[in-house]
């Protein structure tokens, strides 16, 4: 099964992400749900690159299979894609979250 | 910098509504804190197998979850799941990082004001496994559990309600608490994380319910001494 890792700044919009999906995945028990790793750091976009790497390295340690950026800044995204091995999922999060819900509800439901 | 580590997926609908409740102390914060989820819904059910330990086990679920908590260098783990805590010993002999209890904190709580006797709506694995009960003897507190029947609601509101998204009957859910109020009990103890969830989702803020998650967020919070 595959495991979503999930990137923030923003302990609300991030939570409030993460229950939509939760609430539009095809579920009727807790084992049928998606595989989560979530980092949430309320400094996020001020941090350097050296930090950033510290957390990218991370995910790939305990086995994160893709990445999702959940805020917006063009040089981090850009860095983050250029730095792990993760199959980053998005670009963009605010207003696009519901295409972003598709694509994890999608890679799980392929994937088992 | 601050991390707290949160075993979640136990389930994944509580896990969501305890960070909530985190989430609401650390709105005005102003420090650098960061919360880690290590999210994996695929642990077996914990009741499942405190009735018959032919079952799968959660218990390498659990800590595996715990062992990606420590490679993320979290501060603290704490855990939203009353029915796991019956694996509170193992989970504490696994790492050095400190594991807060939901369990103990709640008896704690009750202890701290000065409730004598309370009843307890949990899953049947909790209630089996007697977690709660041996606390609450220790701290001299009166226990009281639903009859079978209301216990089948309970069990019922849990898993085909909260877990499998389905609408939840409260009529009967308040049918079991006030048979428990009719007992003696002070209050009752929300002893199921899926409870807790169904009293953000429905805003129940009845003071007779003590809401095992919420004191969990809380403790968090201020093991952490974070201030906002």
């Amino acid at each position: 099964m595959a495991t979503f890792a999930f990137l923030g700044n923003n302990y609300q919009k991030l939570t409030t992400f993460l229950e939509q999906i939760i609430l539009k995945t095809n579920a009727t028990s807790d084992q049928e749900h998606i595989k989560m790793h979530i980092i949430i750091n309320n400094k996020l976009l001020t941090k350097d690159t050296n930090y950033i790497k510290s957390l990218l390295n991370k995910f790939e340690k305990i086995q994160s299979d893709y990445l999702c950026l959940c805020f917006d800044n063009e040089t981090l995204t850009n860095f983050i894609k250029d730095n792990t091995s993760l199959q980053v999922l998005n670009t963009k999060f605010l207003n696009h979250e519901d295409e972003l819900i598709e694509k994890i509800i999608s890679i799980h439901e392929s994937r088992g | 910098m601050k991390r707290i580590g949160i075993i979640g997926g136990l389930g994944p609908l509580a896990t969501i509504k305890f960070m909530e409740l985190i989430n609401e102390k650390l709105e005005k914060v102003n420090e650098e804190i960061e919360v880690l989820v290590i999210n994996d819904p695929t642990t077996p059910d914990r009741t499942n197998y405190i009735l018959d330990n032919k079952n799968p086990n959660p218990l390498s679920n659990i800590l595996e979850m715990v062992k990606k908590l420590e490679t993320l260098n979290a501060s603290i783990i704490v855990m939203p799941c009353n029915t796991a805590s019956y694996f509170y010993k193992e989970i504490e002999a696994r790492t050095s990082i400190p594991f807060i209890n939901i369990v103990l904190e709640t008896v704690k709580y009750l202890k701290e004001n000065n409730i004598k006797s309370v009843g307890l709506l949990a899953t049947d694995g909790t209630i089996k496994s007697g977690i709660y009960e041996e606390l609450l003897n220790t701290y001299q507190i009166n226990y009281l559990i639903p009859t079978n029947d209301e216990q089948k609601i309970i069990s019922s509101i849990i898993y085909d309600g909260i877990k499998s998204g389905m609408e939840i009957d409260l009529d009967k859910f308040y049918q079991v608490i006030n048979s428990l109020k009719t007992k003696g009990a002070e209050c009752v103890v929300l002893g199921c994380t899926e409870l807790s969830a169904l009293r953000q989702i429905y805003h129940l803020e009845d003071k007779f319910l003590v809401d095992a998650m919420k004191i969990l967020a809380d403790r968090t919070i201020s093991y952490l001494n974070i201030k906002n």
